[in-house]
Order: C-alpha cells, then structure tokens, then sequence
C-alpha cells in the first residue's frame, strides 16, 4: 500500500426511534437511504486531502446491505475503495473498533478518518483508540505540507485555527458540498461488488460506562438556622419565618416562594399571577 | 401557451453514430418508467434506468388504490410480492356538504384474497419493489440524476438524453420518457404542440399516523383489509373532490382540485385539507392522527383530449407523462395506465430493437398496443367524463341536492304526513335552482360517456 490513506466514514441512517404520541408506544423506523450532509461533507473533503496529500481515498460504513447504494455513489464520485462494515451500530466504541479493524485489515492503518458531525461518539472513540489527534466538528479541513488545517466555531460568532498532526481524526459540519459523480462513473459504479467485512472484535476495553443513576428519593432540603425575625408577637415572628424561604429572603422582605406546578402550563399561569399581583403586568384580564 | 412551453431549452444536436451507448433509456424509475425498462431488460437489452429522486418513489405522490390486475401480465403471482399496505376491501363514494354526508358503501370479501382487486401502497415502498424487479432483470437504475434535455442527430431524430451529471450525454437507439406529469422531454420533442393547456389538478394529501387497531376500528374493517373513501362536495365549489384511504397505520385524506379554481378562491390548498378533516363525517375518522407527512403533486387529469403525441423517432412518451391518469368520477386509477403503458412502451421499443428500426414507424406497435388494450379504450371511451365531473353542477350543485334530497327523505316531521317521493324531488331541485331539463341533459351526457 503506497501513499497517506485517507477514510470518509460515513454514516448509514439507521432506524430512528419514534413515540406514538396517542399511546405511548415506541417505534423505530427505518430511515431513508443515502448519507447525511454532514456524511457527504465529510466525503468531499476526504477527496480534496487526498488529492492534496496524495493519497488514496477510501469511503466506509458500518451498514446493512442497502448501504451499498451509498458506497456505489462514492466510488462514482472519486473513491478509490469502499468497504462495508457489519457490526452493531448502537454501540459507538464496537462500530470505533469494527472501523478501525476493518480498514486495517483491508487497507492498512488509516492516517486520516473524517466523518460527518453527526457520528456520535465514534470519533471520539476511534481517536483513542489509535491515539491519533481528534478534532471535531470542524467548518474547515485543508492539508498543507503533511499538516492538516482547521477551522472551527467559536461562542460569540468566533472562530478557532488549528494544525492537526496525522494520524488524526476529524469530524466536519455539513457546510461543502459534495461533488457531483459524472454520468460514465455512476454508470460503472452500478454493478461494482462492495466489499464487505464483519470483524471479529475484542469487547469493550475503556473501563468507563454510561453515567449511573441511584435511586430516586424526595427532595429533603438540608435544615439551615436562621435568626429569629425581630418582632414583638409571635404570629408576626411566624410569618416571617414561614414567608421567606432563607435568611436573605427574610433579610429583603421575603418574596421567595417555592411551587410544584403539575405541568408547564400551570407554572406559566403562576408566574403571570405572580407578576401581575406584584404590579409587573398591569390589569390582563 | 405557456404551460406547454417546456423548460426553455431546446434539443441537442450531436453528431451520433450508429453505435449508441445502451439500446434504451428511461427517465423516470416511476411505475411506467420501471415497467418499460423491465420488459427492455428481460428481453436481453442494455437499458439504463434514469431517477432524479435519491431513490424511486421519492418524488412521487398518489391518491388511493394501486390496481394491479395488470401486474398479472408482468410479474406472476405478484400479489405475493408487492409491498401492500392493505387490500381495498370497502369502496365508498361519499358527497358531502358542510353539514351533511350521503355515502354509497361497497365491501366484498372477494377483494381480500387472490387475485385481489386493488390496494394502498407506500410510493417509496411499490415503485422500489418495481425498480428492484427491473435491475434484477439487469436494468441499470442511476438514481439522482435528471434528464434535462434530448439528445438529436442532425436528421432531428431523438438519439439519446442530456443529464445534469458531469459528462452527462447518453445516448441510446429509444428513449422512453416517463418524467411524470409536466413532461419536459415530451415538450421539448414537441409531442404537445397542438394540444390544449390548462388540463392539469392539484393533488395534496396529508398522511396521518393512527394505531392500527384505531383505524380497524373506526374503519370497521380487520386483518389487512383496507377503505377507499372518494368524496364529492368537499372543495367549497372548486372543481374537484377528497378522498381519505387507509393504510396499515396510518391514513392518507387529501383533496384534488382545480388550481385555477384554487387561486381564483384565493384558498391556499391546506385550507381545504383542514375543512375535510373537521367535516363531521371524516373528522371521528382522523381524529388523533398524528401528522407524518404532507405532499402535493400536480395530475394530468384532462384525459384523453389532452394527450401529447406518444411516439416519434427514437421516442416513446407514457404514463403521467402522456396524461393516463383516468379521472372519470366512479375511477379515478393512475398507476395501474402507468403500468400497463409502461409495459407497451418497453415491448414496442424490444419490437423496433428487433427489426432494427426505431423510427416513428418502427416504434408504431406502442400505438397500436395502447389503442388495443384498457390503456386507450378507457381514456377514448371516457374522454368525456372529466368535463362532466368537474362542471359546477356537479360539483356543487347536486351535492347539496342529494343530500337534501336524502335528508328530506328520512326526516320525520309529524304530524306532516310523509311527502310523496316526487313532490320531494321537485321541491329539492327548486330549492336548488336545478332545473329537470339540466339534470335530464347531465344524466344523457353521463350514460353516453359511461357507455
């Protein structure tokens, strides 16, 4: 194998899940055929790396058979390879390394992965997986002289440069659009043979695991001492006391309150009578 | 005529050869598109299968019932294969005012089983069942590519089509065009010069998603058994009418109106979309639903007065493309004359591949298959039915009629004694305007043109 390999994974729109909003019951879908625009995005820059990198362009998915349309496409557009993965979808760290032992058996390690911004934490996988440099959802990708550049969105209408080192892994928003695969290639890509490939993977290796909930229990605020209100009857100390929520609120006069509104529509009337009584809204009715 | 007045681009000339890069090409891998190239492929030539959507069935749009009976001829047994969501068993034709509703309900359980009769169908779903049986064949689909334009040899004849690919020409000895309605191959071969514009409606349907056991229910139907509801009365006079069809889980209810009448109203098509459903005769029925899609496509309705030439040299035109879409109030059916035009389109251009002349002349068998089977005997038999149908007293007047007519009959207004049948009558046509020598006249003109 001679030259940089640079991978487009794209991403095969698997089921989606729905809720029947009548019953409540939950549905997948199966999603429309073709990759995303973040997915062809990524593509496109996959084949303007590799022609500036010199090297090769090879376009993946972790699939069913129908993914193969996809694949035709990108061999028409300018892939040199395509290859299929089998492998479960739904778990981001297996498909990081069913892509990563796909590729690598077939065409060796890659030097660069781009994928769209909607894969999920399989970029962030695969980048820890082969230690190579991760930026993600990038405006921009371009190579000069081995190194990869990048652009990326900022708080604040801002923007952020940064040099990637190769290997990496990069993930692009959907904002270049892919280029257009001439009539003669599509018309040879439509009955090319897609490779496919179901790699054998060891289980999960990172120790860490989804974020774990304990046991719901009631809300029991942590009991606080607050100075006794300054007044001469007790019903008035009472009030104080029960108006108020804290020390400050009793300090300011005490407006804080706490409600348990059953729906959202409850909490916004509460709110408007609660401003209104205060003289904030005037006369609504 | 502007609206013949095709895409603003003329044909090509290329100096062509003998050789061509495939025998056949068709643009549109709809139902007649599908049809035409499987027939081309089974007989053993190249044929390159041209969609502008991602896949076939993306773009396209239907009212109703796939009939498949045609099917028979194509794929055998096919009831067993194609994606169906139910099978029509209960046919009603509603006419409905604002208030009121008169429904004719038809149901057989001779429709629930082999052969069947006719079924509701995802687009996406049947026209890739129907394209996949075509590249099986060996067809070769290229999905989104667009046929912008006809390729011409300096004679004028049509040798092939431009897309909107890069190095895009193509060229092929026949080229069949089933681009759907609003056929801009079929105008730029000048195949429409001579015919009358303005023959087009307004499809636009909602689809509404409901638990199955919902739509049984409220459907009174089971199993995969299915309802067809077409409607008359529901387009606030706009010539036109609705239907609301099942599918497994889900509904389909839309209208089909005149888009003159429509901007004439100043009514946006929505409007009328939303009226049906909370007409009390519909609205029990979608209650709930769950909104999961909304289209619109234009219907070559005009029938067969406004059909375009349908062969020229190296040139086939069919389906909606040709204007086969039969509205002729009892029918309306579309996909099944896609079908079957599609089907004669492709075995005309294996014919004119055969002998090696794909002229006009070569090509004449299309014509003439057409002409022998339901494709053009309906349409000719029925051509005057859509000017019936579409005409305001049956689009307004007799609905309201009917249903007055139905209401006076069944209302109980003692101590009156019971009206005569007669007297009725002709107290609801006065009360109506309905004079008895237009309904003499429309009922002359219905049993001529139903034959």
């Amino acid at each position: 194998m001679i030259g940089v390999l640079v991978v487009a994974a794209l991403t095969w729109p698997g089921p989606r899940v729905a809720v029947d909003q009548l019953t409540g019951t939950v549905r997948t879908e199966e999603g429309r055929p073709g990759a995303s625009a973040a997915g062809l995005a990524a593509l496109e820059h996959v084949f303007r790396l590799a022609e500036s990198l010199g090297g090769r362009a090879l376009a993946v998915t972790i699939g069913p058979p129908q993914a193969d349309e996809m694949l035709r496409e990108a061999l028409a557009a300018g892939a040199l390879h395509v290859l299929r993965v089998e492998a479960d979808p739904a778990d981001d760290e297996a498909a990081a390394r069913a892509l990563l032992s796909a590729v690598a058996e077939h065409h060796g390690p890659p030097d660069v992965v781009v994928f769209g911004d909607d894969s999920g934490a399989v970029p962030g996988y695969l980048a820890a997986l082969t230690d190579a440099a991760q930026a993600l959802g990038l405006l921009e990708l371009t190579a000069d002289g081995g190194v990869l550049g990048g652009l990326r969105r900022l708080d604040k209408g801002r923007r952020e440069r940064l040099e990637i080192p190769l290997p990496a892994v990069c993930s692009v928003e959907p904002v270049l659009r892919p280029r257009r695969a001439g009539l003669p290639a599509m018309l040879a890509a439509r009955n090319t043979k897609i490779p496919v490939v179901r790699p054998d993977v060891p289980q999960h290796r990172f120790p860490s695991g989804p974020v774990k909930a304990t046991a719901p229990r009631a809300y029991r605020p942590r009991a606080r001492i607050v100075p006794i209100p300054a007044a001469d009857r007790a019903i008035d100390r009472i009030v104080a006391l029960t108006n108020g929520l804290g020390a400050n609120a009793l300090a300011t006069g005490g407006s804080a309150t706490v409600v348990t509104p059953p729906d959202a529509a409850a909490a916004a009337d509460l709110v408007i009578e609660y401003l209104t009584e205060h003289g904030y809204l005037g006369d609504t009715t | 005529m502007p609206e013949h007045a095709g895409p603003g681009t003329t044909s090509t000339v290329v100096a062509a050869t003998p050789q061509r890069a495939v025998d056949v090409v068709v643009v549109g891998a709809g139902p007649a598109g599908s049809a035409a190239a499987l027939e081309v492929a089974r007989a053993g030539h190249s044929v390159v299968l041209l969609e502008r959507g991602p896949y076939p069935g993306s773009k396209n749009v239907y009212g109703g019932v796939v009939y498949g009976r045609v099917l028979d001829e194509l794929v055998p047994r096919w009831w067993e294969q194609m994606p169906v969501q139910r099978w029509v068993t209960r046919r009603s034709t509603m006419i409905m005012t604002p208030t009121q509703a008169l429904t004719v309900d038809f149901r057989t359980q001779a429709w629930a089983g082999p052969p069947y009769n006719g079924a509701t169908a995802h687009r996406s779903d049947l026209d890739g069942w129907l394209a996949g049986l075509a590249e099986k064949e060996g067809a070769v689909l290229v999905p989104s590519t667009v046929a912008t334009g006809l390729l011409r040899d300096t004679a004028g004849a049509i040798v092939g089509v431009r897309t909107d690919r890069p190095d895009g020409d193509l060229t092929a000895k026949v080229v069949i065009a089933c681009d759907g309605v609003n056929s801009f191959l079929a105008k730029e071969a000048g195949m429409f010069a001579g015919k009358p514009t303005g023959h087009v409606t307004l499809g636009v349907k909602e689809t509404l998603r409901l638990p199955r056991s919902v739509i049984d229910e409220r459907f009174g139907v089971a199993g995969q058994d299915g309802v067809d509801i077409e409607i008359l009365g529901c387009t606030r006079g706009i010539p036109g009418g609705g239907f609301v069809y099942t599918n497994l889980d889900s509904l389909s209810v839309g209208v089909v109106v005149d888009p003159h009448g429509l901007a004439g109203k100043r009514l946006r098509p929505e409007e009328l979309v939303a009226d049906l459903k909370r007409h009390p005769a519909i609205e029990p029925l979608v209650r709930g639903g769950e909104l999961l899609e909304y289209s619109a496509h234009l219907i070559p309705e005009g029938g067969y007065d406004t059909m375009p030439e349908l062969v020229g040299d190296g040139f086939l035109v069919a389906g909606d493309a040709a204007a086969m879409c039969l509205a002729a109030g009892i029918w309306l059916e579309g996909v099944n004359f896609a079908l079957g035009a599609g089907m004669y389109a492709g075995r005309a251009a294996v014919d004119a591949l055969k002998v090696g002349d794909t002229s006009k002349t070569g090509l004449a068998s299309y014509r003439r298959m057409l002409d022998e089977s339901f494709v053009l005997a309906d349409h000719r038999k029925l051509r005057r039915v859509p000017g019936l149908v579409l005409g305001q007293r049956m689009q307004e007047s007799y609905p309201a009629m009917l249903c007055d007519l139905a209401q006076g009959l069944f209302h109980v207004d003692n101590p009156q004694p019971k009206p005569g049948l007669l007297k009725l009558v002709r107290r609801t046509l006065k009360r109506h305007g309905i004079r008895t020598r237009d309904v003499v006249s429309d009922a002359l003109t219905g049993v001529r043109s139903f034959g």
